[in-house]
């Protein structure tokens, strides 16, 4: 009567099932996939518009989308695959000239005096007719110019790329040096309204 | 007589887990019932645009969505095609934003707000009007952090 007195072990052909509801459960409930987006801070309700006119003109890169989709940088039609190049020129520290933003010489932590931009801006203008898509490639593009500036200022004063350096560094660079400075105009309908 | 009390007592009887899975299906059904997903239905067509110099979007509790698309096939009888707006699992015009937005602050703690994101899904057929208007509207609640929602691709053009 030994074999009577052992405890039998717990069945376990159901652990099987548990897992499988387990599973389906949480396959359920997790939402699939990260969002990837360009983030951007939108001005506050403007106030005084002042400040906009104060900016000197060579200190502007305008460039404006028509309901065609058609870009227009700097007063002259250009394909989108160039406007990384043209928006890259303008942000370059190293350009001087009329033409150029003005420059200024700044004292930095992490890479010492050096000549920036005083002030180099993107204005972006869209039409009402832009699609959404012309205008997500102009945003993209803009930053992508800033991105590559950035990272190649980095790989020549640090050794490394922007996203692999300290944050310090990353500030010096992202705030002073390059930093992403994208207006939008307030909305125009040059194009007239089409439904 | 003693030995055949003994014996009875000792045999331990085998759980029994036939009702194993009926407990486990109640508790699944009863999670299913309180778990409130967060996403809504999406009832606008969504192709997104695709961009290479995308950002993650953290903390996704914070972030509120809003689409702009043509409604679906099987809503265009209704909605017609023409680009429309969805908050939450409705469709809305650009003045339920306020609402929408402050509904949407109230959920969270004070130090959250500040960090609350909108996420604009807009679908890359759209026309620029109807982005602008959502995000004066935007501008006009404050809610001034946006993220233009894109795929994330090699190639933007």
């Amino acid at each position: 009567m030994a074999g009577s007195k052992k405890t039998p072990g717990i069945n376990a052909a159901s652990m099987a099932d548990i897992s499988f509801i387990l599973l389906i459960f949480f396959l359920m409930v997790t939402t699939m996939g990260t969002d990837f987006g360009l983030i951007r801070q939108l001005p506050p309700m403007a106030e005084d518009q002042k400040n906009e006119d104060k900016i000197n003109e060579r200190n502007v890169f305008v460039v404006n989308v028509n309901q065609h989709d058609n870009i227009m940088a700097e007063k002259s039609y250009i394909n989108i695959s160039e406007l990384r190049g043209k928006a890259k020129e303008f942000f370059f520290i190293g350009n001087e000239g009329d033409e150029f933003p003005e420059k200024e010489v700044k004292e930095l932590p992490l890479v010492g005096s050096i000549k920036v931009n005083k002030t180099a801006v993107v204005s972006l203008q869209n039409d009402r007719g832009t699609s959404y898509k012309a205008y997500i490639q102009v945003q993209n593009e803009l930053a992508g110019a800033v991105h590559e500036l950035r990272n190649e200022f980095c790989l020549q004063h640090f050794g490394k790329k922007f996203d692999d350096c300290s944050q310090e560094e990353q500030d010096t660079v992202g705030k002073q040096i390059y930093p992403m400075a994208i207006s939008e105009a307030e909305p125009k309908d040059a194009g007239g309204r089409r439904k | 007589m003693a030995k055949f009390r003994k014996d009875v007592a000792s045999e331990t009887p085998e759980l029994a887990t036939t009702s194993l899975p009926d407990i486990i299906f109640m508790l699944i059904f009863f999670f299913m019932v309180t778990t409130s997903m967060r996403q809504a239905t999406v009832m606008v067509d969504q192709k997104l645009p695709v961009a290479t110099e995308v950002k993650k979007l953290e903390n996704k509790s914070l972030v509120s969505y809003i689409y702009l698309g043509a409604p679906h096939k099987s809503y265009q009888a209704k909605f017609g095609t023409a680009t429309r707006i969805q908050l939450n699992d409705k469709f809305a015009g650009v003045p339920d934003i306020q609402d929408f937005i402050a509904s949407e602050r109230s959920t969270k703690s004070e130090n959250d707000q500040k960090l609350m994101t909108t996420a604009l899904k807009v679908d890359e057929k759209v026309k620029m009007g109807m982005v602008t208007d959502v995000k004066q509207a935007l501008r006009r609640v404050g809610a001034l952090k946006i993220s233009y929602t894109t795929a994330k691709g090699e190639k933007a053009f």
